[in-house]
């Protein structure tokens, strides 16, 4: 059983290295420096990404941003309510696994049609933020309820005991016991707002030029990489230097985060 | 004699069971009060209405009046965080906040209204002398406050309660997850505190209540509900109690 389980962790886990690594081998070849910090030419065959790490970028700050922030709001709110009415807190909850299950391309359909179309803010990085962020609320919310829940009984009683307002309990009192459940949900999210194609196409668009502000539409690495495999001949190679940048800031924006939070721990 | 407490009819309901069943009650004003009782007699329970912390199980429904100073604190309309401001709860297990040791405190001192850093730390200070915990943690004010011992970190739980001046101390079983020398410094402190503040004591320990309480309240349940045996003189229940199940709680045959 011992070297079954051996075995197959081995399987495993060489199966995914070796195929990241087959991924990085060919893709990183065609990355250098130019490639980082120019513009594309040629539908993305030549030149760099640099105006597609830009939006990228913007992308994830800005999603985490919201997300972060809306997510320990209704997580707080799910808390709160479980004070007033346990029921209506479960319905709460409820409905953030339900969003949870909802398929990313379905976000960008109803990012594109509140967002880029009844808000008028077209092909945006911002109806883009916006809907990358309703689609991680889930998991950052749950995440920072859990963390919520865990507290001491008999510290959120002392901080109540003390008529201490909310707002000043949990931004001053209470943070520092559910962070750790905060950083958690937003390295899950991270990963995920990095890895989103499907909600962006519909939402941010694909426009490859520097954007200079959030009304700009702006394409990210994935929607670069798709855009590569799907509409450009000879595409390809540059797909797969896009396809190692990402995993490079994936790997990085990760290992940042997982040691903030084990410190927390 | 004054009331500090009436309780008027009160009922107490958990979901699973009616523990109070139409309290009529006076507290008065005495310097320590002790509420006694076997465990499950609701003492907790009774403890946790006069600052409204109950409200926190949204299951528990009560009924009846409760006043204070006149007024009906269990009224909707009764400012709960008035209420809180004046009638502060120290927790059988100390629970201090996550923060530094100062930080424990200066945050109630701000909600008091001191902003200025040389007030905070005059006060803070001040406090932390009262509870005899100054001349411990004087050199690691900033250090987490979770690093102090139990008796420290009790200590400084009451100091963070009297941060906010309140009228009047519950004090839900504070020495009962200490060790008996730590315990009997708590004890000292609380008859300190007596001369200042009025305080409501839970306890299952009756030399403690002998010992601190002028007035004492025993709490009995008699299976299906919890209601009060006994209430007067703490000296004169124990010298001469109202019934035979007095008399055996106070010498440890019961309870």
């Amino acid at each position: 059983m011992k070297y079954s389980s051996m075995l197959l962790a081995l399987f495993f886990v060489g199966g995914v290295l070796s195929l990241l690594g087959s991924l990085f081998v060919f893709g990183i070849a065609e990355v250098n420096i130019d490639y980082l910090f120019s513009e594309g030419k040629d539908s993305g065959r030549d030149g760099g990404i640099l105006p597609i790490l830009v939006s990228t970028g913007i992308i994830w700050l800005g999603s985490m941003l919201v997300s972060g922030l809306m997510g320990v709001l209704i997580a707080i709110a799910c808390y709160e309510l479980t004070f007033v009415s346990k029921t209506i807190s479960r319905i709460m909850l409820a409905s953030l696994f339900l969003i949870a299950g909802i398929p990313s391309i379905v976000f960008g359909l109803m990012g594109n049609e509140i967002f880029v179309v009844r808000l008028d803010w077209g092909y945006s990085l911002l109806a883009g933020i916006m809907s990358v962020s309703m689609m991680m609320l889930p998991l950052v919310a749950l995440s920072v309820f859990l963390g919520i829940k865990s507290i001491d009984p008999n510290l959120i009683k002392s901080v109540r005991s003390l008529s201490i307002p909310k707002f000043r309990a949990y931004s001053s009192v209470l943070r520092p016991a559910f962070s750790a459940s905060l950083l958690a949900g937003l390295i899950m999210a991270s990963g995920r707002i990095l890895a989103e194609t499907a909600a962006l196409l519909f939402t941010s668009g694909y426009s490859d030029q520097m954007p200079e502000s959030l009304f700009d539409s702006g394409r990210s690495l994935t929607v670069h990489i798709y855009d590569l495999m799907a509409n450009v001949t000879g595409g390809e190679a540059r797909a797969y230097a896009a396809a190692s940048v990402l995993m490079i800031l994936i790997f990085t924006i990760n290992l940042i985060l997982t040691k903030s939070i084990l410190k927390k721990v | 004699m004054a009331a500090v407490f009436q309780f008027e009819d009160l009922h107490l309901n958990y979901p699973s069971k009616a523990l109070f069943q139409g309290i009529n009650l006076t507290i008065p004003d005495e310097r320590i009060i002790s509420i006694m009782g076997p465990s499950g007699c609701g003492k907790s329970s009774f403890l946790s209405l006069l600052n409204r912390v109950y409200e926190l199980d949204p299951s528990v429904e009560v009924r009846g009046k409760i006043l204070f100073e006149g007024k009906n604190i269990l009224d909707k309309k009764y400012s709960v965080s008035e209420l809180r401001k004046k009638v502060g709860m120290i927790f059988q297990t100390p629970s201090c906040f996550p923060v530094s040791i100062a930080k424990n405190i200066e945050i109630v001192l701000e909600e008091q209204g001191i902003k200025k850093k040389s007030d905070k730390q005059e006060r803070l200070q001040e406090l932390l002398k009262k509870v005899y915990l100054w001349d411990d943690v004087k050199d690691r004010l900033d250090k987490p406050a979770k690093n102090l011992s139990g008796g420290q970190q009790q200590r400084l739980c009451i100091a963070r309660c009297l941060a906010r001046e309140p009228e009047l101390l519950l004090m839900d079983e504070p020495c009962s997850a200490l060790d008996p020398v730590t315990s009997s410094g708590i004890e000292a402190l609380i008859q300190d505190l007596s001369k200042e503040k009025r305080i409501i004591l839970v306890t299952h320990n009756i030399a403690q209540a002998k010992r601190l309480a002028s007035h004492g309240i025993l709490f009995w349940n008699d299976g299906n509900k919890a209601y009060v045996l006994e209430s007067g003189n703490m000296q004169e229940m124990v010298d001469k109690p109202c019934c035979d199940t007095t008399r055996k709680y106070f010498h440890g045959e019961l309870g």
